[in-house]
């Protein structure tokens, strides 16, 4: 994944292309900051029918609604539904020469239940446009017009090596940007100053390309049945012990055991399979972490069906990209500088921040 | 992440395997469909610990209507290998205007997998799926360091769509039924 130095070197060299970029969007270590603007598309049908996702793909990205409807929202805020999917694109459109753009939401915003992209922030080389957002919210959700939601990241897209490895028998080209495989996340934990520092080496389980991380007992859960993307949504803590119901329409806010430190490698979270079988999200969008993140990783757990959850669960797992290019400053975010007790959204103070 | 040119050299080489690629090539990425049958959970509520009741349905050519909160497991039609690399499923905008997720999880693989995908696939509103269906878009990450980590974990091998064997993990077994 490039470094957002990386970024603005290909931008000068005219081989990444971004249009509507706001001033202030190039402050974290590997990605940009992207934003919505002031309206959003709804449908009116009860049922989707899935042959017809292209037509409706082409609506939002064209601004022609024909099936959909155009939903202004207000500066005074629109209440999102939740079981309700809002369509709409990012303000910002990005021209690739060469790299993969690709948006993941904000972490704040997964924290109020709130997805923007499901899953789906992968473009390819040669994208030119603007960005799909997909937002669907977990409780009843205010949302305000032009507001940053999402983190866009840049890949290489890189052509056939012909330097070889090979392992188990299997040949296999070596490259040299990409995610780092479970015996390089253990080399980079050792040493004087690891690029890995995770708290409780000893206990860690490291798998092929990731390592598992586990669930703290303390659980938020927002008190108010409506949640404000520009409050303070104020939250009570319960403590897992013997275990939990967890409900849908609920959005539990949630950390991890373990204290994490990266250095020159870009983390990123996601869910672990077994738990996604069942149902639990960990996390609305991909969790995208930054170079030099230092602290616990918060999650946003949602489940689908009512489920019985145990502390110490192996909830997520971390895998790592190398960085492309260079680092010149590394993160230094709302994320790094909150209480370490502290497990809600901070997007009321990314709101604040100036633009 | 791997170009169309990488991605082909590859798969000459046996390391990254996806049935019928060829025609599924993209720019960075391979095409999945959605497999025949799809699973879902006979049961109010779920638990880690313990396995749950599953019904498996096959998914009929006039398409199959999915509803909010219900948890329903599919395979991809496609069964894959990976070596040497970190293959990714992502969605793709095709499925995400309709508010449909077909990988709960980020869709992170592991390097040394062999198995169809499992899709966790939920609606936020109720969507018509269709059998062989596009479902997502694989892409490749190369694998950086010593690749002698292989999955050789609980779900390795899959084909049919494969609900949790999380309960295993606390010394319980799986429940098998089928309709």
């Amino acid at each position: 994944m490039l470094s957002t130095n990386e970024i603005k070197r290909q931008m000068q060299l005219g081989n990444i292309v971004i249009d509507n970029l706001n001033g202030n969007a190039m402050k974290k270590p590997n990605s940009i900051d992207v934003s919505m603007g002031n309206y959003l598309y709804v449908y009116d049908y009860q049922i989707l029918d899935s042959r017809m996702a292209d037509v409706y793909l082409k609506e939002v990205m064209e601004d022609k609604p024909f099936y959909l409807k155009r939903v202004q929202i207000p500066e005074t805020g629109l209440l999102l539904e939740p079981y309700k999917v809002y369509l709409t694109k990012t303000t910002e459109s990005v021209e690739t020469h060469g790299f993969i753009p690709a948006l993941h939401g904000k972490v704040a915003m997964s924290l109020l239940g709130v997805s923007v992209e499901l899953n789906s922030g992968y473009k390819y080389d040669g994208y030119n446009g603007n960005m799909l957002l997909s937002i669907v919210a977990t409780k009843p959700t205010v949302i305000y017009p032009d507001i940053r939601v999402g983190n866009l990241t840049f890949f290489p897209s890189l052509d056939t090596s012909n330097d070889l490895k090979v392992s188990s028998g299997i040949t296999y080209g070596s490259y040299t940007s990409g995610m780092l495989s479970g015996n390089e996340i253990r080399r980079r934990m050792e040493g004087d100053n690891p690029d890995i520092f995770i708290d409780d080496t000893e206990k860690i389980v490291i798998n092929p390309n990731s390592v598992n991380l586990t669930l703290n007992e303390s659980i938020g859960i927002y008190t108010e049945p409506v949640l404000d993307i520009k409050a303070d949504n104020p939250y009570r803590k319960v403590n897992l012990e013997d275990g939990m119901w967890m409900y849908p329409e609920e959005i539990y806010l949630a950390r991890t055991n373990e204290w994490t430190e990266t250095n020159n490698l870009i983390p990123m979270m996601s869910g672990r399979s077994s738990l996604g079988r069942n149902g639990l999200h960990v996390h609305c969008s991909a969790g995208m972490g930054s170079i030099g993140y230092k602290g616990y990783w918060h999650m946003g757990i949602r489940p689908t069906k009512p489920i019985w959850i145990v502390k110490d669960l192996k909830c997520c797992q971390i895998y790592y990209y190398t960085v492309d290019g260079e680092i010149d400053n590394t993160y230094n975010g709302l994320m790094q500088n909150i209480p370490k007790e502290e497990l809600g959204s901070q997007m009321h103070r990314i709101l604040q921040k100036k633009r | 992440m791997l170009n169309h040119y990488a991605i082909n050299k590859e798969m000459e080489r046996g390391s990254i395997y996806v049935d019928g690629a060829q025609d599924k090539l993209g720019e960075n990425f391979i095409n999945v469909t959605l497999g025949d049958s799809i699973k879902i959970y006979d049961s109010p509520s779920l638990d880690v610990r313990n396995p749950m009741p599953i019904e498996e349905y096959p998914i009929p050519e006039s398409g199959f209507v999915i509803m909010p909160r219900v948890c329903y497991i599919g395979a991809t039609f496609e069964f894959t290998k990976t070596y040497g690399f970190v293959p990714v499923l992502n969605e793709d905008d095709r499925l995400a205007v309709l508010g449909l997720k077909s990988h709960i999880t980020a869709g992170f693989g592991d390097n040394g997998f062999e198995g169809t995908w499992t899709l966790e696939i939920e609606g936020s509103v109720p969507v018509r799926l269709f059998p062989h269906m596009f479902i997502g878009t694989l892409y490749y990450n190369p694998l950086i360091g010593e690749g002698d980590i292989l999955y050789r974990g609980k779900y390795f091998g899959q084909i049919e769509p494969t609900e949790s064997r999380l309960s295993e993990e606390y010394g319980n077994g799986r429940v098998r039924r089928k309709c």
